[in-house]
């Protein structure tokens, strides 16, 4: 078992985000993290690398209880082994495309110089499909660019695991698509295990082996992309159907 | 106690406690890390020389208005203009040169620092940093602290001269005092008085700082939340400032200095 998710309980003031959750991610696969809006799923990717710490419960990567993990060392060696494409992208503004590439290489990789840390950016900037961005600002960079970028910075360290928090969230239909058949080239090019979390199922069913959905704190049911959009549970029914009929409430008037 | 009190008592204590530890880890971390040069440089010259125009502007007129209400208000009494360098000198020196200069770069960089921080924490940057192995208080915070506590005392000292040059300038046009008398009055000074402004300085540089690091990496809410950390930042760092003003002063004059 490559991530073990075990019980996590997270609370922001009286907000009860977590409420038991676990969850198996195992090696080599994608598994995608499905859920509505503000359910806790980008909570959920922010404990797995150690950016957040559960109130109860343990994060379990490669064996080792990173939840544990009080020095700042065992912390970085822990998200060494993690690439993180975050939501916006979140680009350093005052850096280059280049240097946002290199940024983790120079920090995670000590052996790498500086010459070598601009090579392996261009390669990777060229892996997602950019030639010749590397002297620009982020500032000067369409979305869909801007993931590409954040994407060749998330692998630059070649990590053992990639985490995608809605790649495909703000993009066109085109560029959302582009950005799926992206994720898939790099994990057959890689041969890494992915944790994606979105809630376009479009994208959720082209890029995973297996979806888990997280609904009010905790994980509800987890399958395969065929047992999912053949599932019985009608809570996930109602998710992956997009239908405001079912089990979930969501009020179409905030006072009601 | 009612609810609300005791909610704004416990809030207050939380952040000083939170404040505590950042000013522990910004020390910890100049200690115990290689501060980046290249990093620490760029800040200095940013809240240093990028701030001598406005500094320069704001002392000299400070310097000439001192000069001319303290000499119209002795030719009133004493039908002569007495003792004008003393008043310009001993009120640059020790008050307006230091506070005027604090409050000019908390107004300049803590907003900026403040406005920086709190776009990359609502953007995700500062957690990008954590996930590329980049302990964000060292790469971020502490530049920015270092920075300010060296230039905002070599601030003070050119605004201090700015000051008595402006005093000067009036003395002389308009007063029609020596130009002897005056300059005489300020090289009479303790080297203490200038002291015990600049020892101020430095406990302003903290507050400027560690107020925009704190309200910065705290931002939270979007554009909004950095429209109210980066007014936090400056509202409360003048409020600290002429607060820890006058404590400063009272200790450091029952301390012999100035």
């Amino acid at each position: 078992m490559a991530i073990q998710l075990c019980n996590l309980y997270k609370n922001f003031g009286p907000n009860k985000v977590l409420q038991g959750m676990s969850l198996d991610i195992q090696d080599g696969e994608t598994m995608t993290i499905i859920g509505g809006s503000g359910c806790g799923k980008s909570v959920c990717l922010k404990h797995i690398v150690g950016l957040l710490k559960p109130d109860k419960g343990e994060v379990i990567v490669d064996g080792i209880n990173i939840t544990a993990a009080e020095d700042e060392e065992d912390l970085f060696a822990v998200q060494n082994k993690f690439g993180f494409l975050f939501q916006g992208a979140a680009l350093f503004d005052s850096l280059s495309v280049g240097d946002n590439v290199a940024f983790g290489l120079r920090n995670l990789k000590k052996d790498v110089g500086d010459s070598q840390a601009r090579r392996i950016a261009r390669e990777k900037l060229a892996l997602v499909g950019l030639h010749d961005v590397d002297h620009l600002k982020p500032a000067e960079l369409s979305g869909g660019m801007k993931k590409r970028v954040g994407l060749a910075r998330a692998i630059a360290h070649e990590p053992k695991y990639i985490i995608y928090d809605e790649p495909t969230t703000g993009l066109d239909p085109i560029t959302s698509d582009v950005i799926n058949e992206l994720i898939i080239d790099l994990q057959k090019k890689l041969s890494v295990t992915s944790i994606a979390v979105t809630h376009d199922m479009v994208s959720a069913y082209k890029i995973s082996n297996r979806i888990a959905m997280l609904y009010e704190g905790k994980i509800i049911e987890v399958g395969t992309t065929q047992q999912i959009k053949t599932t019985g549970n009608p809570y996930v029914r109602q998710f992956v159907t997009g239908s405001s009929q079912g089990p979930i409430k969501v009020k179409l008037r905030e006072w009601e | 106690m009612p609810g609300y009190i005791k909610e704004r008592w416990f809030k207050i204590i939380e952040t000083t406690g939170d404040v505590t530890l950042l000013v522990g880890d910004l020390l910890k971390s100049i200690v115990r890390d290689k501060v980046d040069l290249n990093l620490f440089l760029a800040q200095a010259g940013r809240i240093g020389v990028d701030s001598l125009p406005v500094v320069g502007v704001t002392s000299l007129f400070v310097g000439m208005v001192l000069a001319l209400q303290s000499g119209y208000s002795f030719k009133n009494v004493f039908n002569e203009p007495l003792f004008v360098g003393t008043v310009v000198g001993y009120s640059i020196f020790k008050e307006l040169g230091p506070v005027l200069t604090a409050i000019v770069v908390a107004g300049r960089i803590g907003a900026s620092i403040a406005a920086e921080l709190g776009t990359m924490k609502v953007t995700e940057q500062i957690d990008a940093l954590y996930t590329l192995g980049t302990n964000p208080i060292r790469y971020l915070g502490v530049p920015r602290f270092l920075g300010a506590f060296l230039m905002l005392p070599v601030l003070t000292v050119y605004a201090d001269f700015i000051g008595i040059f402006g005093g000067w300038m009036i003395s002389t046009w308009k007063l029609g005092i020596p130009s002897m008398t005056y300059l005489d009055e300020i090289y009479g000074m303790d080297f203490d008085v200038i002291l015990h402004g600049v020892f101020k300085t430095f406990v302003f540089a903290g507050i400027v700082a560690t107020t925009a690091c704190y309200v910065g990496f705290r931002t939270y809410g979007g554009a909004e939340g950095v429209g109210r950390s980066t007014t936090k930042a400056v509202v409360v760092s003048m409020v600290m400032i002429l607060i820890s003003d006058y404590f400063l002063s009272a200790f450091l004059v029952a301390f012999g200095i100035g």
